[in-house]
């Protein structure tokens, strides 16, 4: 199995790493650099647990090649927070002060999306949440209040960007 | 209600929310520890072989292999309450363990496994489990001598009669048939579901001498640290189970013999062993939903009551269990003695060995099962009498004073009758409240008339109520006062992810008058905390958590033998709030720290009271632990495709006292998506030759999505709350009675808007379709 | 053990000289969505992924009247669902892009990838085969063109040979008075493949069927056009028995199959069912 040098953008580092050509970028994030906060579900493309953002806009990293990763901004869930003063991002505080979670698996993966949509869509209606959620499964059954959680996101970051 | 509370009644932010949206949670499979190795498991191709020779030679020396495990080199102990051992020469379903790997990566295991060698003597297999009772059909176990279940060496049901059935029954079924005005019978298959557990099961063990670590995504500690301990022959002492962050399990979830597997490598290489399952591995390699096929017959007189009930269900087992008759104790009372005032009933269930992937717990533990059919020839009787279904429902649904039991007697004995409290006359209150909320009185247009009809598109409205039990066990807790006057609380729950630690720290708080954010919860580490049984059969909220209240009164108590003299009062007239101990309708107090600095041994320790003490005033009797749900739904049926969309959905359940409304209502949400599923979208589907699992993956195997359920406009919830009589404040679990209405609410709802009965299973397009054509067939025949 | 490899060629001309160097031990990849799942699915990984992605000149949405529309094969998935000028003049390909996988593989997963993976059940094969949707083909021994529709040839097989990239999809401007749709069962509202993929296209003189085009997919080893069930319909005006006439053909011209996700006795009911409605929507005059 060859291996091959990459380097590796993650919520603003580089990592230089050694990794097989068929590794996916998840197992590289877990495994190989410790980020353990993008989780796994089915490890197929049909959950939408293990998403990440590339250069913004969300990818299934289980469904792709880690060397794939170069030359791009990967944004997983521990970049979200401000990295020098670790405050929430206004979406992490929403889910946080409204219980947007059950047993936590999908919650970063709903996150990162949660993040793509508001940012190309500022105010979406509940329908387009769901839709553009519409891949990420929770066997919890949260869906009423992760959408909840999300349309509150929205409506907070519009009001803090209007101030 | 609530407004007396603090703490309590108030949706206070998650304990565990921000490790859960920051990603710092460490889940098992997020666990590294140094010099781990990780294991993988060779798994047995067919439903039934015999091992004739395998060789293990060419795994043992591929580079980074550190330990190969077979049935010749494990001891022969079998997993709690199972017929296998940990590693058996005899394979009975397809999927079971043959060896076990642990190397020192993934991808290594994975490359040994396939250097193991096994010549199999395949041997005859039964999957059909209304064949596995035919005289003559191969025998699922051969050394068993039968496919009927009746006990093994292991395991004894006291109640379980010597023809293989479990039976319960009250009154006279012969004597109320016979009064009937009308008999309606009927045979309803309900169908397999998959756990799906967000997380596949993962259990990681180390040694440090003759002491063992297991970090183990478990709901069950109790159970696992029996179960490890005896397979490994070791004192329960010298086992530390660490369960924090379990992942959904939705009943029965624990790594079993994964965790015994994983131990002994571990002892053997000297090095922490991890083993996490692919979700394939996890489809075919833990358990799933019980199968009945439930067969009832119900007489009913013209003013709407039910004079008797007869129900006979047939479970299909599969190879094994972990909790043998428990789902069938619980479906017996859910298929006799739930939901309804039944005069006479009698209902019988027996358990058939065959050649699958063995059941498990699953939400809702055997009821939703029996009420799946039962709802719906309810329903039929209904019509049949031409009465309102939601007022037949309001007729005869159970109430306070209703005879009841717990299920553990059904299958242990004795049968000992009591009641259901006071709380469960939320059950004709949700009706009410329900009916009103989704408008029934306008949307109910009669028995056979839809609500619309569109082309190809029939929309229509049904209603089923559902009941579970929500048990009241043995439990301890520890609370711990802090030297700054906080609270550790130290339970043997799990938090699963319904925000256990979160109620459980609210009600602590709310105990012992401070702040909510000043209470810690220890969970589910078998090393710390008491014993408990876990997370199962929505114990959690009545059962530690009320351990828990029983210990922070202990440790209040405390505060106030300490606190009494310096504030020159008797113990009677303090109370604790604030964060200080008053005197009642004074000013006069001391900050808890205050105590706690100078007197810091304050530890409150609570043991559940006995279940057969939880008694009615009135009458005496034994208060049993149940919670009851109704559905309404709207549905629209796409009657050329077969295609079913829920289109309006509102759902009431009763919680005895909320402790926290947004948990709440995310525990509905649960039990309402996975019923959904259950009927609507997930097939379990197993080959019929083989018994093996045709689809073990999430692309097709559908679990609902965000697009699967009715938005928030078309969505409601409803929540009675009457105080239980155990249970923290009154509080109780409810979450898998969530499950239980939904399922046959969306059959009758496709019988409103079609005006075809459908009895099938799965509620498929596909099936729906065949049930449709097939109904039209036999009319005009 | 190969030695696996990952090359990122910054033109075409360099990735079609990497095919010809490996021949059939290399495969293309965009998103790679697609390789990946079969990978996971047990498939040997090539021994060399030849990346696309960097590519320019291979992701573009254009349109001019006299060719129409022509989209470069690495174009994502997700950019032509939100194309206006696709929902606009070519709507049916955007309705069924949205139909495509979730919204994040959307992303990621590309037309070119849709098409050159092969499933019978592929989402943008039926309505650009209705539309008589062209493929540009380039190789080592230059550049070639073919219809969409004579590009599959079974289950995972396509036309392409190992030297060759699909480099571009170029569809001609719809017909006056024409409509086409994309009708597309699946076993849930989340994502899902088709179980049946019913495309069709009429052109209407009045009331009487000029022309129609009718495709399916998941019904047969590859995307099918059906032919006589076309022929049923050309000159008529459609009524219930024309139609019922035209799902009966269309269900002769099929050969669906039991598989783990429906069975052929479902299947052949839904052929019936979605072509009458696909044909009823493209013959429908508009309110």
């Amino acid at each position: 199995m060859s291996k091959q040098e990459i380097v590796l953008n993650v919520n603003g580092i580089d990592y230089e790493l050694k990794v097989n050509v068929t590794a996916t970028l998840v197992d590289v994030l877990r495994e190989e650099i410790g980020l353990t906060g993008t989780k796994v579900m089915c490890n197929e493309g049909a959950c939408g647990t293990c998403t990440v953002l590339i250069n913004g806009t969300p990818a299934l990293s289980c469904m792709m090649l880690a060397v794939d990763g170069e030359g791009k901004e990967i944004q997983t869930i521990e970049g979200l927070a401000d990295q020098e003063t670790g405050e929430l991002h206004p979406i992490q505080k929403t889910f946080v002060e409204r219980s947007g979670m059950q047993c936590g698996v999908c919650t970063p993966g709903m996150i990162l999306t949660a993040k793509a949509l508001i940012d190309e869509n500022p105010e979406p209606s509940e329908g387009e949440v769901r839709e553009a959620l519409s891949g990420n499964l929770c066997r919890c059954g949260n869906y009423q209040r992760i959408t909840e959680c999300v349309l509150t996101s929205a409506e907070n970051l519009k009001n803090r960007s209007t101030k | 209600m609530t407004e007396q509370f603090s703490v309590l009644g108030k949706s206070v932010k998650r304990k565990d929310a921000i490790e859960k949206v920051k990603g710092e949670a460490k889940y098992i499979p997020d666990i590294q520890l140094p010099k781990m190795l990780h294991a993988k498991f060779l798994r047995s191709p067919h439903a039934h072989a015999r091992i004739k020779n395998i060789d293990t030679s060419r795994a043992e020396e591929l580079p980074g292999v550190r330990c190969v495990l077979t049935h010749q080199n494990v001891p022969k102990k079998h997993p709690q309450r199972k017929f296998e051992f940990l590693l058996d020469e005899t394979l009975h379903h397809p999927g079971e363990e043959v060896a076990a790997v642990a190397a020192l990566t993934p991808e290594i295991a994975e490359e040994a496994l396939k250097l193991i060698h096994v010549h199999y003597e395949v041997l005859p297999a039964i999957i059909d489990p209304e064949e596995a009772l035919n005289p003559g059909a191969p025998l699922a176990h051969q050394e068993y001598g039968s496919n009927i279940y009746k006990g093994t060496q292991i395991v004894n049901i006291p109640r379980l009669e010597e023809d293989g059935w479990l039976r319960l029954g009250t009154g006279d079924v012969d004597k109320g048939f016979a009064e009937a005005d009308h008999i309606l019978e009927r045979t309803v298959e309900s169908p397999m579901q998959y756990n799906c557990s967000p997380m596949p099961r993962s259990v990681i063990c180390e040694w440090a001498g003759d002491k063992l670590t297991c970090w183990a995504d478990t709901q069950l500690p109790l159970f696992l640290l029996r179960d490890l301990a005896g397979s490994l022959e070791m004192a329960q002492a010298n086992i530390r189970i660490i369960a924090n962050y379990a992942v959904g399990g939705y009943g029965g979830k624990s790594p079993e013999k994964t965790a015994t597997l994983a131990a002994i490598m571990a002892k053997r290489t000297g090095r922490p062993v991890k083993a996490v399952f692919s979700r394939a591995e996890d489809f075919i390699g833990t358990h799933h939903r019980v199968s009945y096929k439930n067969y009832n017959k119900i007489g009913v007189k013209k003013d709407g009551t039910i004079t008797a009930i007869y129900s006979k269900i047939l479970a299909n087992w599969g190879s094994d269990t972990v909790v043998p008759y428990v789902c069938q104790s619980s479906a017996l009372l859910g298929a006799c003695n739930m939901l309804y005032r039944w005069q006479n009933s009698m209902a019988e269930s027996q358990g058939v060995l065959t050649n699958i992937l063995g059941y498990g717990p699953m939400n809702g533990f055997g009821d939703p099962e029996a009420i799946y059919a039962v709802e719906r020839l309810v329903d039929e009787a209904a019509e049949k009498i031409d009465m309102d279904p939601l007022d037949f429902r309001l007729k005869n649904c159970m109430r306070y004073g209703d005879k009841a039991m717990e299920y553990e007697q059904v299958m242990n004995g004795p049968i000992e009758w009591g009641i259901l409290g006071p709380d469960l006359d939320s059950f004709p209150e949700l009706i009410e409240r329900c009916a009103e909320k989704a408008q029934w009185k306008e949307k109910w247009r009669g028995w056979q008339t839809p609500m619309a009809v569109d082309a190809y598109r029939r929309r229509g409205i049904g209603v089923s109520i559902g009941m579970h039990h929500t048990s009241f066990w043995p439990a301890s807790a520890i609370v711990k006062m802090n030297q700054d006057g906080s609270a550790t609380v130290l339970t043997g729950a799990v938090e699963i992810g319904q925000g256990y630690g979160t109620a459980t720290a609210q009600v602590a708080a709310e105990c012992l008058g401070i702040r909510y954010e000043d209470v810690n919860v220890i969970l589910a580490d078998t090393g710390a905390a008491p014993a408990a049984i876990g997370n199962v059969a929505s114990c959690g909220t009545s059962s530690p958590m009320n351990a828990v209240k029983i210990a922070a009164e202990d440790a209040k108590c405390k505060l106030f033998e300490l606190a009494g003299p310096r504030l020159n009062a008797s113990v009677d007239d303090l109370e604790a709030k604030d964060g200080g101990i008053y005197v009642k309708g004074t000013s006069n107090s001391i900050p808890i720290a205050d105590i706690c600095f100078t007197n810091w041994q304050i530890t409150g320790t609570g043991n559940n009271p006995p279940y057969h003490s939880i008694r009615d005033e009135k009458t005496g009797k034994v208060i049993h632990a149940y919670a009851a749900a109704v559905t309404i739904v709207e549905v629209e049926v796409d009657i050329e495709t077969g295609k079913i969309d829920i289109i309006e959905l509102t759902s009431g359940h009763d919680t005895g006292r909320t402790i926290n409304p947004i948990i709440v209502e995310n525990q509905i949400d649960l039990g309402l998506v996975m019923a959904c599923g259950w009927v609507l979208t997930e097939e379990y589907k197993i080959d019929p030759k083989t018994g093996i699992l045709l689809n073990p993956n999430l692309l097709d195997y559908k679990i609902p999505s965000f697009l699967d359920m009715p938005d928030s406009n078309h969505f409601n919830r409803v929540v009675s709350e009457r105080p239980s009589a155990w249970g923290p404040f009154g509080a109780k679990g409810f979450s898998e009675t969530s499950m239980t209405a939904l399922g046959p609410a969306i059959a009758n709802a496709v019988y409103n808007a079609t005006g075809t009965r459908v009895y099938c299973a799965s509620l498929t397009p596909e099936n729906i379709l065949s049930e449709l054509e097939t109904r039209k067939e036999e009319v005009s025949n | 053990m190969a030695q696996l490899g990952h090359f990122a060629p910054q033109s075409l001309k360099e990735a079609v000289s990497l095919l010809r160097e490996h021949g059939g031990k290399a495969e293309v990849i965009a998103g790679g969505t697609d390789l990946l799942m079969r990978m996971k699915k047990g498939e040997t990984p090539p021994d060399l992924f030849i990346n696309i992605g960097e590519i320019k000149g291979l992701d573009y949405i254009q349109y001019d009247d006299k060719d129409g529309l022509r989209i470069g094969a690495r174009t994502s998935i997700f950019s032509i669902v939100n194309s206006s000028l696709i929902k606009e003049k070519f709507g049916v390909i955007a309705h069924a892009a949205a139909t495509l996988g979730t919204p994040t593989i959307r992303r990621q997963a590309t037309i070119g990838g849709n098409l050159c993976n092969a499933a019978p059940s592929a989402d943008m094969a039926p309505p650009l085969i209705v539309l008589g949707a062209q493929l540009k083909i380039k190789g080592s021994n230059g550049q070639k063109g073919m219809p969409v529709e004579d590009f599959f040839t079974g289950p995972g097989q396509t036309r392409l040979n190992r030297n060759e990239i699909l480099t571009e999809i170029q569809i001609p401007n719809p017909m006056p008075n024409s409509n086409a749709v994309y009708l597309k069962q699946t076993r849930s509202r989340g994502a899902d493949l088709a179980i049946v993929g019913v495309a069709t296209m009429a052109v209407m003189d009045g009331e009487v069927i000029k022309d129609v085009k009718i495709s399916l997919g998941a019904v047969a080893p590859t995307p099918i056009r059906a032919r006589k069930a076309e022929e049923i319909l050309k000159g008529k005006r459609p009524d219930d028995n024309l139609l019922d006439a035209c799902g009966e053909s269309a269900l002769l011209e099929s050969s669906p199959i039991d598989d783990v996700r429906s069975s052929a006795a479902y299947r052949k009911k839904l052929i019936k069912i979605l072509v009458k409605r696909a044909i009823k929507k493209v013959t429908e005059s508009e309110e």
